[in-house]
């Protein structure tokens, strides 16, 4: 894109105010628990990814397509990342206590599947994105991503398993 | 997806057993029904709760963080390469350096003369500001005189340049004045005539005009009713016998001027009370006043689109004359006002072009 064509582009500020009001809390939760709760990185990912993809300015009726940009870009800066666990037990209030624990397990479980687990499972089950688009952010085929992505699931049910039991 | 739908495929849900039109179907109901979210919400999974961790708070300056790297991320346009042969570079420099220090050394001793008594211009404005006064005082108008007096002698200022300024878009000026040549320098300089001429209407002014067109004299300039040519005795005199509405006695046309052999240098002011035409006289019998107006017209936004002898014409915004006003006036600078007067007026908006007679 040239100079004057990225200049006219960020000009369509309404347009992009309303992407990030469409996409800003599921892109940067899926950043945040990709960067261990992380809330500085995260945002920094994620601001960082709607500038990188702005430069394909969607056409009407490709919102879908923005987003699947979008999660690409933010996945991909997540990566090099190392993500430790920067959560606190804050969150969720309003939820009686027992299903509070249950979340905090869940999470505590999640943080500790490997990197390509917690995307499947956080592309899957937070943003519920098809198994087709998922497979096209990670570049695999569609039978693979659902067999991945089944697997991830079964792992995570075993770390929870395990915090619960007290041995992870 | 209905609400019955949703309950029907909430088992093959919580399994991940559902198609993929369906899933997608599920969860577009879910996102717009409150009450269904909450009821599969409710369910206990972890499908439910990684949902359920979505749940965060976004920084409040999530949305400006994008627009500020957005804008930092844009490239600045690229600038013209400068040539780097180095050689060629190296000789610019040194014919700049020769140049310099010969220009330093034949103008050394008047440079040093004009930085010592060169002082900065305060505008009346400024002074008005500072003291917050209506009007400057005695002493202060002569502090000023005196900085006149200076600029005139620094800037070195011919009072008689006639070279046309940028057009500012009014009627286009014509060939500027042409210098007096050699052979008419008896008399040197042409009779500089400032004359008005107060026409009923429009027909007296075409008249007018088609008089000085059918005698030879061609206009130098012309823009909203004030005109500016060069004409011998014979011409004028021609043109004040031809036109009856001219040598009206009411009109000062009939006071042809010096009777000389030369040439004589008129701006005439065409006066008409539905003109929108300005035009000042200002006593400009302070030496270097002249460029002082200038530059007061500059610094209060106007451009001079032609200067020319006695005369000026500026364009600028009709506040702006407002204040050009009050500042000569500051000054304690004459000045007498003709035609329109509609920029004073509350809410006056829009450029005007002013036409100025130095007189002496």
């Amino acid at each position: 894109m040239s100079y004057d064509q990225r200049r006219s582009g960020i000009k369509d500020e309404k347009v992009l105010n309303l992407l990030i009001e469409c996409y800003q809390k599921k892109i940067f939760a899926l950043v945040l628990y990709l960067c261990g709760g992380d809330r500085d990185k995260a945002c920094d990912i994620a601001t960082s990814s709607f500038v990188d993809v702005w430069d394909w300015a969607p056409e009407a009726g490709e919102d879908n397509v923005f987003f699947i940009k979008l999660a690409t870009a933010a996945i991909k800066k997540s990566q090099d990342i190392k993500a430790g666990s920067s959560f606190d037990q804050s969150g969720f209030e309003g939820i009686l206590p027992e299903k509070r624990r249950s979340l905090f397990t869940t999470r505590q479980a999640l943080l500790l599947l490997s990197f390509d687990e917690k995307v499947l499972l956080l592309l899957r089950d937070q943003l519920h994105l098809s198994y087709k688009d998922i497979a096209v952010i990670l570049q695999k085929s569609q039978a693979a991503t659902r067999s991945e992505t089944v697997k991830a699931q079964v792992d995570l049910r075993k770390k929870v398993k395990k915090i619960l039991s007290g041995t992870e | 997806m209905t609400c019955n739908d949703i309950e029907e495929n909430l088992k093959p849900f919580m399994e991940d057993l559902l198609g993929e039109e369906e899933y997608l179907a599920f969860h577009r109901h879910l996102e717009g029904c409150p009450k269904c979210r909450d009821h599969v919400g409710a369910f206990d999974s972890f499908a439910g709760h990684i949902w359920k961790l979505g749940d965060v708070e976004v920084p409040s300056d999530f949305g400006d963080t994008v627009f500020l790297k957005l804008r930092q991320s844009l490239p600045a346009p690229r600038e013209p390469q400068p040539s780097t042969s180095k050689s060629v570079f190296i000789w610019a420099f040194i014919a700049v350096l020769i140049a310099a220090t010969l220009y330093f050394a034949i103008n050394y001793f008047k440079l040093r003369e004009s930085l010592q008594e060169q002082k900065e211009i305060v505008l009346p404005q400024a002074i008005l500001e500072e003291n917050g006064k209506e009007q400057i005082d005695d002493e202060q108008a002569e502090v000023l005189y005196n900085q006149l007096k200076g600029i005139a002698r620094t800037l070195g200022v011919s009072e008689e340049e006639a070279a046309p300024m940028k057009d500012s878009g009014a009627e286009k000026p014509l060939a500027p004045v042409a210098p007096v040549s050699s052979k008419t320098a008896a008399v040197v300089n042409p009779v500089q005539l400032h004359w008005h001429f107060r026409f009923p209407n429009r027909e007296n002014k075409n008249s007018l005009l088609n008089t000085l067109t059918a005698l030879g004299v061609k206009l130098d300039y012309r823009d909203k009713e004030f005109f500016i040519f060069t004409a011998t005795k014979e011409q004028l005199t021609g043109m004040l016998n031809q036109n009856p509405r001219v040598s009206q006695e009411n009109s000062p046309l009939r006071n042809l001027g010096p009777a000389t052999k030369g040439k004589h240098h008129v701006s005439l002011y065409l006066e008409n009370e539905e003109t929108p035409a300005v035009h000042w006289h200002i006593s400009a019998g302070l030496p270097g006043y002249r460029p002082l107006f200038k530059e007061l017209v500059r610094k209060n936004g106007g451009t001079v689109t032609y200067k020319s002898g006695d005369e000026m014409i500026f364009s600028v915004l009709s506040l702006q004359a407002k204040d050009i006003k009050t500042q000569i006036a500051a000054m304690r600078i004459m000045l007498d006002e003709y035609g329109s007067k509609e920029y004073e007026k509350e809410g006056s908006t829009g450029l005007i072009i002013v036409s100025v007679y130095f007189s002496k």
